[in-house]
Formats: structure tokens, sequence, C-alpha cells
């Protein structure tokens, strides 16, 4: 026997052997290279929007959202630091400052009021940064503006917020309670929701949450919930023909 | 399509079949010869010549794993142009690499018969059921396939020592065999 035997015999072994042991293509090596340039680009652009204020420079706006620490806790908020305007959600509805101007006596008619537990921004403006604590007053025959007493170093200020129109800034979010909630996936069924979501409440008023799936406005609808943390909220949207839009929704950690 | 439609179009005298193969095969032809010749224009013709032979084999033959099929007519025909290159004093290292690597499980040289390769076929066929998988896959890509030790390192994700180490490991236990089998060679 020789080498050139040996070689030979090598060659006609059992087919198994040889398709078990197939090269692996240059063909599948560009693919594998392809694949490991995605997941770089990936890596490199999820770490660059996490960082938000990079992308200020070219004008793009990434919001930050924080919410109450406190489940039991009113409001929620969300701190937009590329908007320059500290936003504020009590009840299901979106309030941001009105402008620079602090009062430091409550105007007349403003005497409701509700305890603010937690307030979590960064006011850039005013020379005031940081978390809050304070309380909400309206004037129940103009709910169109709140104001939410800042006591800091002794001196009231009232700082007014407007009521604001969650439709137009703000896509795929979802105010309820004092919560932010991110829509994470949504789908269209003539079926009820599953049973283990358990009824929370309902809600008014939700945005333009869903354009471009044939349907977009605001609307009514019921919130489920499923957890005990509340981490997955399950939306119904009855719509005008009876049927029903339903969406998970999933509450947007800070 | 898949391997059974393939051979089903060269039984039909279909020339799609030259077409498919070289769709789904003409990387893995490509790379087998490339690795045996080193030589990218020796290496299409060979590619070139594995697919009119298939249609020459094809039938009578009907081959029930077709990529091996494939795989020893490119490999056959990469040799023999391989042997060709070798007369004419052209050095393919990585080729040469092998067939040294194999000498060594040569007993010996002096002999005045040629093994029948088909029962030497067999006894490897032993031989590589007797060893763990891996092993197996490295001496193929090896010696089948004529893969560097660089390549087959990467693709199995280990270091090049290590596959130095197992296939030396792998040719020692192969002659102890061929010697244990009485192929005096």
């Amino acid at each position: 026997m020789t080498v050139e035997n040996l070689v030979n015999a090598i060659g006609i072994v059992d087919e198994k052997y040889i398709e078990e042991a197939a090269v692996i293509t240059r063909k599948r090596f560009l693919w594998v290279k392809i694949a490991y340039l995605s997941a770089c680009f990936v890596i490199i652009f999820s770490v660059l929007f996490s960082i938000p204020e990079l992308f200020k420079i070219v004008g793009i706006n990434i919001s930050s959202t924080a919410q109450s620490t406190d489940n039991n806790a009113i409001p929620g908020l969300i701190s937009s630091p590329m908007m320059r305007q500290p936003m504020f959600f009590y009840k299901g509805s979106a309030y941001w400052s009105d402008n620079d101007t602090c009062l430091y006596n409550l105007p007349e008619g403003y005497t409701e009021k509700s305890e603010l537990i937690y307030v979590d921004y960064s006011l850039i403006r005013d020379n005031f940064e940081g978390n809050m604590k304070g309380e909400v007053y309206w004037n129940p025959n103009d709910l169109s503006v709140m104001y939410i007493a800042e006591n800091k170093s002794d001196v009231v200020r009232y700082i007014p917020y407007k009521i604001r129109e969650i439709s137009s800034d703000i896509p795929n979010h979802f105010f309820y309670d004092g919560k932010v909630y991110v829509i994470t996936s949504m789908w269209y069924t003539g079926n009820m929701r599953p049973e283990e979501f358990k009824f929370l409440g309902s809600i008014k008023n939700v945005g333009n949450v869903f354009s471009g799936i044939d349907f977009e406005g605001n609307f009514e609808g019921n919130v489920y919930v499923y957890g005990e943390n509340y981490d997955i909220v399950y939306h119904e949207i009855r719509l005008a023909d009876g049927s029903y839009m339903y969406s998970v929704l999933k509450e947007r950690k800070k | 399509m898949n391997d059974i439609e393939i051979v089903n179009l060269y039984w039909a005298r279909d020339e799609n079949a030259i077409l498919e193969t070289d769709k789904k095969y003409g990387e893995y032809c490509h790379c087998i010869a490339q690795n045996i010749l080193a030589n990218k224009q020796d290496s299409e013709e060979c590619v070139n010549d594995t697919y009119l032979k298939l249609w020459n084999a094809i039938p009578p033959n009907r081959p029930n794993k077709f990529k091996a099929f494939v795989a020893t007519v490119v490999r056959n025909l990469s040799l023999d142009m391989y042997r060709i290159k070798k007369r004419e004093k052209a050095v393919i290292m990585e080729s040469e690499k092998v067939f040294l690597e194999l000498s060594g499980c040569v007993p010996s040289q002096n002999l005045d018969s040629v093994a029948d390769e088909i029962a030497l076929a067999e006894i490897l066929n032993v031989f590589l059921a007797s060893i763990p998988l891996e092993s197996r896959k490295i001496f193929m890509r090896r010696y089948f396939y004529f893969d560097s030790v660089k390549k087959i390192a990467l693709d199995f994700g280990i270091s090049e020592s290590k596959v130095k180490v197992t296939m030396h490991r792998l040719r020692a236990r192969l002659r102890d065999l061929l010697e244990r089998e009485g192929v005096i060679l």
C-alpha cells in the first residue's frame, strides 16, 4: 500500500462519514460574517440609543421615563430631558409645565387638592433639579390647568401644569392611573380576552397609538392586567363594528 | 430542491440537473477543489469536470447520498489534477502536508503489491466507527476534504495545537489498526 492507496481509500469510505463532516462552504462563512457584523451594529446602536443626549445633536427626541416608586402612589412621571419640558402624569392624563412662571400664591379658585406623593423629574429650568413631593391643586370649574405646590427652602411655589394632548407626541404610549405603558404588541380579534387577565378599569382619551394598522385616533376601552406587579397590561378596545382590538402593554420602566 | 429531485433530473436527462447541482453544491465543490489544488482556475476546471462526470455517472448510478457522491467525485478529480501538477513539479503546500502526514500511517513502503483500496476502505470504516464523533469529523475534514489545520480549528472552535494533537493520535491509532489487520504495505 502506498499513501496514494490510503488517500484513495479515504475517498471511498462510507458516505455517511463524508456527509457528516461536510465542509463549511465559503458561502456559509459569508453568512457567519454577515451575522457577526449585524450583531456588532445592533450592539453599537443599542449603546448609542441608550444615551439620549447624543441624539440631541442631530435633533432626535428620545424621552426617558420615570415613574412613581410607590405602587400605591397616584402619580407617575415622564421626565423628558430631550424635550426640555418636564411632564407629569396624574390620573391617566398627562401634564406639562406651562412656562417658567412660578407663583408664590395659589390662584383663586384652585382649592381642590390631592397629595402628590412623588414626582421624579428634573426641572432643568428655574434652578430646580431633582425629585419632589407636593400637592396638586386644580379648579373644578377649569380642569385645563392644575398646579403643583413645590415646597423648597420653605418657600412654596406653585407651578402651573397644562393638560397635555396625549395623542400628539408620544405614539405607542398609554397612560393609566398615573402610570405609563408602552404597547409592545397588538392584535385584532373578534374574540374575547384570555381569562387570566383581570379587569382593572376603564380608560378614556388614549392617544393616537394605533396608527398604521387601520385604526387611528383616540378611543376608550378597558384595561386588564396580568401578573401581580401589573407588568403586563392587556388592553381591550371595542371598535365601532362591535369587534375588539387588543394590545399587550408593558409598563415602561425607568 | 432536494437531492432526490436533483438525481431524478439527472435520470430524466434534464440539463437543469447541472444548474441545480451548481446552485446547491457549487460552493461546496469549489471549497473541496480549492483545498486540494490551492488554485482558483484549476478548482473551477475541476468543478466543471465534476458536473460532466456526474452527468455521465447518473444514470446508471442512483446515489443515496448525493452530497457525499458529489464530494467524492470532485475530490477524485482534484486529486487527479493534483498528481498531474505534482509531476509538473508544481508544489501545492497544503495537499503535500496531507500526503506527508498520511505517509506516517503506512507501515512500510517496500511492497510489491498494491493493497486493495476497497478492502482498505472497509478497514477505514471500522476505524472511523470506533473513534468519537469530533475526532472523526476532524479526521475527515483533514484527510477527505483537505482542510487546513487552521480552518479546522476555527470551525470546531479549538486551538490549532489541539487539532494537531488529535490528528497525531488518530494517525497512530490508524497505523496500529492497519498493522493489526495485516495490511502489509
